[in-house]
């Protein structure tokens, strides 16, 4: 019991003390530009209770998951087969390291001029900001799969089919995790990007009107909501993550 | 580091009933002895016995929960300048030349840059390293790695030298060689070393006296004398003195 | 060798007509348009200068802002753990949506641009350091101890030097951060800048100068990169790479 209390003081300590501090420093500024973190969640509340702002949320949350769906799907297949064949890693590896060190926001404008200014661009530059990071995770784990391993599959003569069930899923498990950790991540990143600067629909179209309207309070307060959406899942991987490696390798 | 008077000044180094637990473990347990200037002394024993720590207590890094270490009429209870000590690890920083790792103790202490420009290149050339002044510890050999530590302990010019088995990792004959080297080196400057090894023949080959400690916590159990020459060599490996010595100390290890 | 491959492939694709030139113009057009650009001195007052001194301010603040926190976490164990779990989750967030709020707040400017891009630059360079920290190894608290080198001194003489590798690869990750914030930025809002080029061209659909815009900025972010990494390769000690035992 006492172990959950401190390791919940723990995890709070953190952001508790940032609030504290942007309290104390929002309120010594005192000046009706800046606001203080009681504003901000005030002003959450606030954009939560219209009508308006809540669907262009769910617009987002449900871009959101089509476009993690689709990168962590294709990120984590093409990454895999990548990594077990030498030719394609070979061919493959330089393209995704190289892709994914680009600065890939300068390309949205690509993207627009390919799909107009819709949810399909939007859509598809989050797939392409988040798939690379999960492909590389996987590419990597599976090329360096314990050689262990492969000798258990010789050894016991498994058919292809077996090997993956029994052997490399099971072994890729934590890397799955990692993967779609970043992944998410790295979506949300690319689709809050793309309704920022396309500027309409969703939460970032929401921001850029209320940038306009030099609605303060209410856009620190949905900006909040935003990094809580990021997040709050991208912890709860972690913790699954933490978890599995820990089971996986009890003594490091 | 107060002074302490008295006859027991002309002894180098004085261990006196030193204890030093660890979370209520006993692992040094009221050790003493005395060691005269210039003498080269081994301290063997069971690996886990004590034996570094009463090293790191005797070089002041570490304090002893009960008695006192004297180095040259000094108390020690914090590092000082006149003891030097040599670890069984690499500590060369891969970052700096053969040079300026031998110079790093004195930078440190801000000494003046023509001294430490005479003592570094002194050091380096007792350890035959002169030449590989300019080169990165990267680009040497262990053996070599481990002369730059020693170098870098004599450039401090220290009276009383610490070895914690400086050459374990090295293979034997080149522990050997080295050890000869140190030995040599001690012995032409009058300097008081102490040695810790977990090798039996090369703790006799080196030293003019062999203290065997017992297993945790450490004790004395036994005092040996060499009887062989100043001068070492590694043809007095099979010498019967060299072997009476090591059958003196299994026996006592044994008990 | 493939990006020379893909390169002539999208030039051939153009040009042949099977690639819409309303989409994308054939590389050598790129060019071009980056041309037109750097080889007018209005470009470089309005487009590129702005953007470059932007990235070097906020790569500044990144790496020094970045080592002061690295180095003030690694002193208390119990902050250290506090801080952990949001250390591992700080690049998840999306602090572009920030930038909104700067310009709210502070107003269209450089120190909004600047602010956007010292948060990316931060994370990298935090995280660096404090691994930087942790790989440094046990004997350099020993030599530390025996020589008495404390404070100050065993920061420039032992944990800095000790930790330089960390230190470049924090710098080389945290400019290109910086880089992609201050780019980003721009291209959300701003009156000049390589990201307000980009935007401007885009919106009066003149691809040659989006193009060329856009090859200037990977141009500026890889050479910053590869700049850095050979300046690494270079003051490092031979051998300082590699981790010892």
């Amino acid at each position: 019991m006492s172990s959950l209390v401190r390791g919940a003081a723990t995890y709070l300590a953190a952001p508790i003390v940032v609030l504290v501090l942007w309290q104390a420093i929002s309120m010594m500024v005192a000046s009706p530009s800046v606001p203080t973190s009681t504003d901000a969640v005030e002003g959450m509340v606030d954009a939560l209770g219209n009508p308006r702002f809540r669907s262009s949320v769910l617009s987002t949350l449900r871009l959101l998951g089509l476009s993690f769906l689709l990168a962590a799907v294709i990120g984590i297949l093409a990454g895999a087969l990548a990594g077990g064949s030498s030719l394609a890693r070979r061919v493959l590896g330089p393209v995704l390291h190289l892709v994914n060190a680009t600065p890939k926001i300068v390309f949205f404008p690509v993207f627009i001029l390919a799909l107009g200014l819709g949810d399909s661009a939007k859509l598809s530059f989050a797939v392409f900001h988040g798939v690379f990071i999960a492909a590389i995770v996987m590419m990597e784990a599976t090329e360096g799969l314990n050689p262990r391993y492969r000798k258990v599959i010789s050894a016991y003569r498994l058919r292809p089919v077996q090997a993956t069930r029994l052997i490399v899923l099971p072994a890729l498990l934590p890397y799955v995790v990692t993967a779609l950790r970043l992944c998410l991540a790295f979506t949300f990143i690319g689709l809050i990007l793309a309704e920022l600067l396309t500027g309409t629909g969703g939460i970032g179209g929401e921001i850029l009107r209320l940038m306009r309207l030099a609605e303060v309070e209410r856009i620190t307060g949905i900006v909040l909501l935003v990094m809580v959406i990021a997040v709050v899942p991208v912890m709860l991987l972690r913790a699954v993550e933490v978890r599995i490696r820990s089971r996986y390798a009890p003594n490091p | 580091m107060t002074q302490v008077s008295g006859a027991i000044d002309r002894a180098a180094v004085s261990v006196r009933a030193v204890s030093k637990a660890y979370g209520g473990v006993p692992a040094v347990d009221g050790i003493s002895f005395e060691l005269a200037p210039g003498s080269f002394v081994a301290l063997v024993g069971p690996s886990g016995c004590g034996k570094s720590s009463l090293l790191e207590i005797m070089a002041g890094i570490r304090g002893a929960d009960r008695g006192e270490v004297v180095v040259g009429g000094r108390r020690v209870d914090r590092p000082i300048r006149s003891v030097g000590v040599m670890f069984q690890e690499d500590t060369t920083l891969p970052w700096r030349t053969v040079y300026r790792n031998v110079a790093f103790p004195l930078e440190a202490s801000r000494r003046d840059r023509h001294e430490i420009a005479a003592k570094v290149e002194a050091a380096l050339r007792m350890v035959d390293l002169w030449e590989h002044r300019t080169m990165h510890p990267a680009a040497l050999s262990g053996g070599m790695r481990q002369r730059v530590s020693l170098a870098r302990v004599l450039a401090t010019d220290p009276s009383v030298l610490l070895l914690d088995e400086p050459f374990g990792a090295l293979d034997e004959q080149l522990r050997l060689r080295l050890g000869l080297e140190v030995q040599r080196i001690c012995r032409e400057q009058g300097r008081t070393a102490v040695l810790i090894t977990h090798s039996i023949q090369e703790a006799v080959l080196l030293a003019d006296r062999v203290l065997v400690l017992s297993g945790r916590p450490a004790t004395v159990v036994q005092d040996l004398e060499v009887p062989l020459p100043d001068h070492r060599s590694a043809d007095q490996l099979g010498d019967p003195r060299v072997a009476q010595v090591v059958a003196k100390v299994w026996a006592s290890l044994a008990y | 060798m493939l990006l020379v491959a893909a390169v002539a492939a999208l030039e051939v694709g153009c040009r042949v007509g099977l690639i819409d030139p309303q989409i994308v113009v054939p590389p050598t057009q790129m060019v071009r348009g980056a041309w037109e650009i750097v080889g007018r001195g209005e470009g470089w007052r309005t487009v590129i200068l702005p953007s470059a001194t932007a990235i070097l301010v906020a790569t500044c603040f990144s790496v020094l802002i970045g080592t002061c926190c690295a180095l003030a976490l690694s002193r208390s164990r119990m902050i250290r753990s506090a801080c952990e779990p949001y250390i591992v989750v700080l690049p998840a967030i999306p602090v572009f949506a920030l930038y909104p709020v700067f310009i709210a707040v502070l107003g269209q400017g450089v120190v909004s641009l600047v602010l956007t891009g010292v948060l990316l630059g931060v994370v990298p360079m935090l995280t660096q350091v404090l691994a930087g920290l942790d790989s440094l190894p046990a004997y350099l608290d020993k030599l530390a101890r025996v020589y008495e080198v404390r404070g100050l001194s065993r920061l420039t003489r032992l944990t800095l030097p000790g930790m330089a590798p960390a230190l470049l690869t924090g710098l080389r990750l945290s400019s290109a951060y910086s880089a992609i914030g201050v780019i980003a930025a721009e291209l959300i809002l701003s009156p000049r800048g390589l990201g307000h080029a980009i935007h401007s061209a885009y919106e009066s659909f003149d691809l040659t100068r989006m193009y060329g815009a856009i090859l200037l900025v990977l141009a500026l972010i890889g050479s910053m990169y590869v700049g850095i990494a050979m300046v690494q390769r270079r003051v490092l000690a031979p051998g300082h790479m590699e981790v010892r035992a």
